[in-house]
């Protein structure tokens, strides 16, 4: 019906080398599942080979907040929501991807007669929920074909020309 | 007519800005300030001369100098010296002591800042300029006003006397503050006023003896516009007026006093300090004679307080430090006293000092971590143990597809425990460690990982029968493995791509009695999808289970490959075991003697970047009916103004079965309406609602919510805050800040005053000089 | 000038005529006319006597330029215009058109510069058709004065 094993084909291979910049507030885990998953790709620069293209992950945040009450008045349930920022740019700074936002959130019961227990489940959810971006962070690279790559840069060219014009 | 104001001078009405402005500035701004390009302000400020030398430059329609003494100009005088610029009808310029008087139309433009006058004298080379009947402009600040006297001094200050001022743009009066002495310094960043009036439409509404605020959000504050409101039970009605002292570049106070109705002085106070090493943050309130709550029950006292201390510090070379310690006087102090928006009640205070190494395959951590329970319903029994220290080192290492770590942590856990019996006043050490060693195989077509690890345990209890130590190890062998299908396909003009991803994860651990462990930390985790592949159903260390079960898995995604979005994905799992499983927590839970789990399953949902739907649930076939679900519906508009958010859940195990509703909707430009509802289908009540209007116009903005949330015993209580925040003298938190935790979305909304940079705003300069 | 100091006056010129009956005489062509160092010169001077003394002097040029050393009591001056004219009555000298004067650090341009030489009061203006026209002055302030 169509499938077959997975190749390399999904993500091109216009971006490769590229380099994977995290900033100092981002998970360690976070940033090794999306240096791995670029590993998997053989997006990833070399050490010391020269990047065509810098993947930088730039925020990191964590957001609990409360999604139902038990009858008195306590947290029942939680949602985490986990937000990494990303920016995609060239060798020489034209940006593919500016700022982007991706995220993703868990639910988990809560128990404030279990408040350990709940901090150990939390940071096991924190973990799958950087697992589940780090996927998304690669998959956002998809578009980036040799062909999309020319148009943004000449679209890039085109406004900068505009704007020496225009000040 | 009289001579326009600084302000009118540098205004621009939205219709003629550019383009690419009016994207920037708010339509309902009026327009915005654009300060002239200070013709020759590009001299490198380096090497400046020294004021004391700066020559004159002076043009004009006529002139007459008696030589070394004295200068008359007359028609269209302009100046320039050093940093100052002024023009004026005419000028007299005494050499000897190098005063300049201006007079008739004085206009005088500087880096940031815009000032007219009837008459003006500038001295000391042009170092200082004293301007009466007087107007100003501060472009960052957004700020204009008019006096009888404004003086400046060097670049960066300014004294205002009898003066005037506010935010609003030229032709609106919403709020003004009159001040007899206001001192403005650019190069802090702050202001100081003193017997101020606060006026709203020219009347006075409100005396204030002292206020300090920022002229730029270079330092980001707490509130610090006047804050009221009222709740009908805890905390009355209340008037806050915050004081910030900018004590130095890296330590300042912002000290809040407020009268609550019923309840009587209650202050606050904000320390904050960025050291060396980081940054630490105090907060303390403090009520010396709360009635309401001494009347409430014998023995309570009237001195109640809370205290808040934060601090992030690094070390150096990846070691960092932590310190969260929390403490309140009586277990009503945050209900009655700290009037957040909050809907949930705090439960346990946290109090933590952590001293963590972050290397390359090798974490370390050191914490000595409590709580300080404040809900008395929460029997001791059930209170968390304090670690009296909570040590822990993880390391790992690869070599080729062989893999080797290992998790060991050692812990003291202690607490009160006269009254309890049994294992629940077990206190004592506990020593974990988790090596594990595993090979593993991952490719673009698929995973293949097995890894066996041994979980052994030491304890070393007291205050229990069974107190010489004695430990656990439970052998763990586990098996993972995946496969990726690809099926590339068109939709309209979009390209897609589905994958079908089958997962199999096999554990197998033996049973061991682990009846006479007390659960210091331990719970069944809440079932969810991802919890299908964890080694254990259990967190924690007290109990590790007896595992023989096989999960199998399918995930089916759709992603966007022009826009490289998921744009929708399915799983569906379940568990299958071939043991019964015996290792229970005291209560019982965690024993399981069916053959197969119930099913798992998730979707999410995204047509539209910004519409999500998600829903993940657990069936139990045989039956036929949920054992637990929870489901979000999430819209934005692209700007993040209209939000509306739908939640359900239910978990069929505790009864619990709320919804959750919210929204903000924008009405025109200004105003949006805020919205939230909890409804407990299970005890059939409101859980809680919160109801507000935010309105923004270009100077201010108002909050008010009315809030009804339930609370631990007197049934739901009403809160209604009102806030209004007057802008320029008052940075971050407000009403909104809270609200941001509760409505998904409200935290990406455009803050309402972001003007655009200096630089964007300049505009050249014509002939109209300065 | 110092018209009543014993130092001789120099002119010099391509061409020179007399008009006695006037009392005028005209110098054109590169003029120049010294004191000691003062120095002044232009394309064409036209002096007028009465009774037997120097009654005015009216120099025209692309500019005419007029410099005076440094003395006892005033320091050095350069100053240049399109005409300067000298009247001996009023003891002021005018310089007209693109005038200029330098002496000490400061600098005044304008339309028309007038010079009192008893009071040592300069005087400028801009032209009263053009009311863009400005007069530009740079100052040192008092403390440099000495040290010029």
């Amino acid at each position: 019906c169509g499938f077959q094993l997975r190749g390399a084909g999904s993500i091109p291979d216009a971006l490769a080398p590229l380099a994977l910049d995290c900033a100092d507030d981002i998970p360690g885990p976070l940033c090794s599942e999306v240096r791995e998953q670029l590993e998997l790709y053989q997006l990833l620069a070399g050490d010391g080979e020269e990047p065509a293209h810098t993947l930088k992950l730039v925020t990191y945040e964590q957001n609990r907040r409360t999604s139902a009450l038990t009858d008195r008045a306590a947290a029942a349930e939680y949602e985490i929501q986990a937000t990494v920022g990303l920016r995609l740019i060239t060798s020489d700074d034209i940006p593919l991807l500016a700022d982007t936002q991706l995220s993703a959130s868990e639910v988990y019961r809560a128990d404030e007669e279990q408040v350990l227990a709940g901090e150990r489940e939390q940071s096991g959810i924190e973990g799958v929920l950087q697992q589940q971006l780090a996927q998304q962070v690669t998959r956002r690279l998809t578009p980036f074909t040799e062909e999309r790559i020319r148009l943004l840069r000449e679209q890039y060219d085109a406004d900068e020309d505009s704007d020496n014009e225009g000040s | 007519d009289t001579a326009p104001t600084a302000a009118e001078l540098d205004w621009q009405p939205w219709a003629d800005l550019p383009p690419s402005l009016q994207q920037e500035v708010p339509r309902y701004c009026g327009g915005t300030y654009r300060p002239v390009e200070l013709a020759g302000s590009g001299e490198p400020a380096g090497e400046e001369q020294a004021q004391a030398d700066e020559p004159i430059n002076i043009t004009s329609r006529s002139a007459r100098y008696r030589l070394d003494d004295f200068m008359e100009l007359r028609g269209d005088v302009r100046v320039q010296q050093g940093a100052l610029r002024a023009r004026s009808d005419a000028a007299d310029y005494n050499q000897v002591s190098g005063e300049l008087d201006l007079k008739g139309d004085v206009v005088s433009r500087g880096e940031g800042f815009l000032l007219t006058g009837d008459n003006a004298r500038a001295s000391g080379q042009g170092d200082e300029l004293e301007l009466n009947t007087a107007t100003f402009l501060l472009h960052e600040a957004h700020m204009r006003g008019q006096a009888t006297r404004i003086r400046r001094t060097g670049t960066e200050s300014m004294r205002i006397s009898e003066g005037v001022l506010t935010t609003c743009q030229p032709d609106r009066n919403d709020w003004s503050i009159a001040a007899s002495q206001v001192d403005l310094d650019q190069d802090s960043g702050f202001g100081t006023a003193r017997h101020v009036r606060v006026r709203v439409k020219d009347v006075p509404v409100m005396y204030i003896p002292w206020i300090s605020f920022p002229l730029d959000d270079r330092r980001k504050t707490g509130f610090l516009y006047p804050s009221f409101g009222t709740s009908n039970t805890g905390s009355g009605f209340y008037v806050a007026t915050p004081y910030y002292l900018n004590l130095a570049p890296h330590y300042d106070l912002t000290y809040t006093p407020q009268f609550i109705h019923g309840r009587g002085y209650f202050s606050e106070m904000e320390a904050r300090y960025l050291g060396p090493l980081g940054q630490s943050d105090l907060q303390v309130g403090f009520i010396d004679s709360d009635n309401a709550y001494a009347d409430e029950a014998p023995g309570n006292s009237s001195k109640r307080w809370g205290l808040d201390f934060t601090n992030r510090s690094d070390f150096g070379n990846n070691w960092l430090g932590t310190i969260d310690y929390a403490a309140v006087s009586d277990d009503d102090y945050s209900q009655d006293l700290n009037r957040t928006l909050n809907i949930q009640q705090s439960t346990h205070l946290q109090r933590e000092g952590q001293l963590r190494y972050r290397g390359q395959g090798l974490n370390f951590s050191a914490a000595l971590r409590g709580f300080q329970t404040i809900d008395p319903a929460i029997p001791q029994a059930r209170r968390p143990y304090n670690q009296l220290p909570r040590l822990r080192l993880d390391a790992g290492d690869q070599w080729g597809n062989w893999y080797a770590t290992s998790e060991t942590e050692y812990n003291y856990f202690w607490r009160e425990n006269e009254n309890l019996g049994g294992l629940n006043a077990a206190v004592g050490h506990r020593l974990r460690t988790q090596p594990e060693v595993g090979w593993e195989l991952s490719g673009l077509p698929g995973f293949l990982r097995t890894s066996v690890m041994l979980d052994h345990t030491e304890y070393d209890l007291e205050d229990v029968q069974k107190d010489e130590p004695f430990s656990r190890s439970v052998p763990f062998v586990d098996a993972d493995a995946g496969l990726f299908f690809d099926r590339f396909f068109t939709l309209g003009d979009r390209f897609y791509n589905q994958t079908l991803e089958p997962r199999l994860y096999y554990v197998y651990s033996p049973e061991r009695d682990q009846t006479g462990i007390p659960t210091f930390d331990t719970a069944l985790t809440s079932f969810n999808f991802s919890q299908l592949f964890a080694r254990d159903r259990f967190t924690g260390g007290d109990r590790v289970g007896d595992n023989n079960r096989l999960t199998a898995a399918l995930t089916t995604r759709f992603y966007d490959m022009d826009r490289g979005i998921e744009r929708a994905r399915f799983s569906i799992g379940r568990i299958q075991r071939f043991e019964d499983e015996n290792v229970a927590l005291p209560n019982g839970q965690g024993r399981s003697s069916a053959s197969s789990s119930p099913l798992a399953g998730e979707f999410l949902l995204q047509p539209l970047d910004n519409l999500t739907l998600r829903s993940s649930g657990q069936w139990d076939e045989e039956e036929g009916e949920t054992l637990r679900g929870t489901s979000q519906i999430r819209f934005h508009s692209s700007d993040f103004r209209y939000l509306a958010n739908a939640g359900h859940t239910y978990d069929a195990s505790t009864g619990l079965e709320q919804s959750d509703l919210s929204s903000v909707v924008p009405l025109g430009e200004q105003t949006s309406l805020i919205g939230r509802w909890i409804y407990d289908m299970d005890n059939d009540e409101t859980a809680g609602t919160l109801a507000g209007i935010e309105y923004t116009s270009c100077c201010w903005n108002m909050q008010l919510v009315a809030q009804r949330y339930r609370t631990r015993d007197e049934g739901l209580d009403t809160r209604i805050l009102f806030q209004i925040q007057l802008r320029g003298l008052g940075g971050g938190g407000s009403a909104a800040d809270t609200i941001r935790r509760e409505i998904p979305g409200f935290e990406q909304r455009q803050p309402p005053h972001s003007a655009p940079p200096m630089e964007e705003l300049k505009r050249p300069a014509d002939n109209g000089w300065p | 000038f110092d018209l009543d100091s014993d130092n001789p006056i120099r002119i010099e010129s391509k061409s020179a005529r007399l008009d006695d009956k006037a009392g005028t005489a005209t110098y054109t062509g590169n003029v120049r006319v010294t004191q000691g160092e003062a120095r002044l010169e232009a394309q064409r001077i036209v002096l007028t006597r009465k009774e037997g003394e120097l009654d005015s002097l009216d120099a025209t040029g692309e500019p005419a330029t007029y410099e005076q050393p440094e003395t006892p009591d005033a320091p050095a001056l350069y100053a240049e215009g399109n005409r300067i004219h000298y009247a001996a009555g009023e003891g002021l000298i005018v310089f007209e058109r693109n005038a200029l004067i330098r002496q000490a650090g400061d600098r005044f341009r304008g339309n028309r510069i007038s010079y009192d030489l008893e009071k040592r009061v300069v005087t400028a203006t801009s032209a009263d058709d053009d009311d863009e026209d400005r007069v530009e002055m740079t100052i040192q302030p008092g403390k440099n004065r000495d040290n010029n």
